[in-house]
């Protein structure tokens, strides 16, 4: 295991412990420094051997970020994927991922139609790396050196439609903006909102 | 350093240049302040600006707003070859220690155990 992220859900508190591949992924809930409830998060068919690249976390939702820009989300209460896509705007790989609630959108611009209950609605701000691997050793990520090249900021879109008799899930990641840095190459970044 | 839009902004990125610190303590930073596209879609004249982007077709959308390089300075640095190799930003919520007007950050960088103020 080399990632453990607290979430902020009160107590008793919880963790999400995971390693570089994405299984397993192991949600932890404690009370006074004692383990009551040890589980796995269910990675989606085609993810199970996929490399995590990075995590956000808010309200009580976890954001994976695979390798090949998959991402894939889980609603941390019944541990459940609740969206899943690729992000395919991106030429490089994504390598950070955070998440932009739309709730702070100031009242003069909420003339926005509301998502639909249950759905999952907001941004992700993705960085985009171009990654110079070491061709010897280009199985090993901590080789490989990383060059930002674009900030993507990414609308969440997930909607329902009726096929035939059954209702489908159509999970959609679109791009709204794009930010890109030519020669000036910053490597470290954060993501805060305004107090 | 400002934008012709007077919207409140609620979310800032900061980029962070890996390079060594310079002799006096100072820090390459970025920042790109993320806001609600409006209805007027008019540019920005920021001189330190890198690039300008391209306007969302949905006029009610977020997007980046403006890009500014500052130099926040590390207290008590004494001119160590060093790169930061972390940084994490955190808002200031303390109302005592913001002036009128202005947002401020603590910028935490791994440059030893460092902490820069940053106000915006």
């Amino acid at each position: 295991m080399t990632r453990v992220e607290a979430l902020e859900d009160g107590t008793p508190r919880s963790l999400l412990v995971f390693g570089k591949q994405s299984a397993p992924i192991i949600f932890v809930t404690f009370s006074d420094f004692e383990c009551t409830m040890q589980s796995e998060l269910e990675i989606p068919s085609g993810l199970e051997n996929r490399q995590i690249v990075d995590l956000c976390i808010w309200d009580n939702k976890a954001a994976f970020l695979f390798d090949k820009n998959a991402i894939a989300v889980f609603e941390l209460t019944t541990r459940t994927v609740v969206f899943r896509a690729t992000y395919a705007d991106a030429t490089n790989n994504i390598s950070n991922i955070y998440f932009v609630s739309e709730h702070s959108q100031p009242s003069a611009h909420s003339s926005k139609v509301a998502p639909e209950a249950g759905m999952l609605s907001g941004f992700f701000l993705m960085t985009e790396t171009k990654m110079q691997v070491n061709k010897n050793e280009a199985e090993k990520v901590s080789s490989r050196t990383k060059l930002l090249r674009k900030l993507h900021l990414v609308e969440i879109q997930q909607s329902e439609v009726k096929v035939k008799k059954n209702i489908e899930r159509r999970d959609r990641l679109e791009q709204v903006d794009e930010l890109t840095f030519g020669s000036e190459n910053p490597k470290l970044v954060d993501f805060v909102v305004a107090p | 350093m400002g934008t012709k839009r007077d919207q409140k902004s609620n979310f800032f990125v900061f980029l962070l240049n890996r390079e060594r610190v310079k002799q006096s303590g100072l820090l390459r930073l970025f920042t790109v302040k993320l806001n609600w596209a409006s209805s007027d879609k008019g540019g920005n004249n920021d001189d330190d600006e890198i690039k300008d982007t391209k306007q969302s077709s949905n006029s009610e959308s977020l997007c980046f707003e403006y890009v500014t390089e500052v130099m926040p300075k590390i207290s008590n640095f004494s001119g160590e070859k060093l790169k930061p190799d972390y940084m994490k930003v955190l808002p200031v919520v303390d109302p005592n220690d913001q002036k009128k007007g202005e947002t401020c950050f603590y910028v935490y960088v791994g440059v030893g155990n460092r902490t820069v103020v940053f106000k915006k």
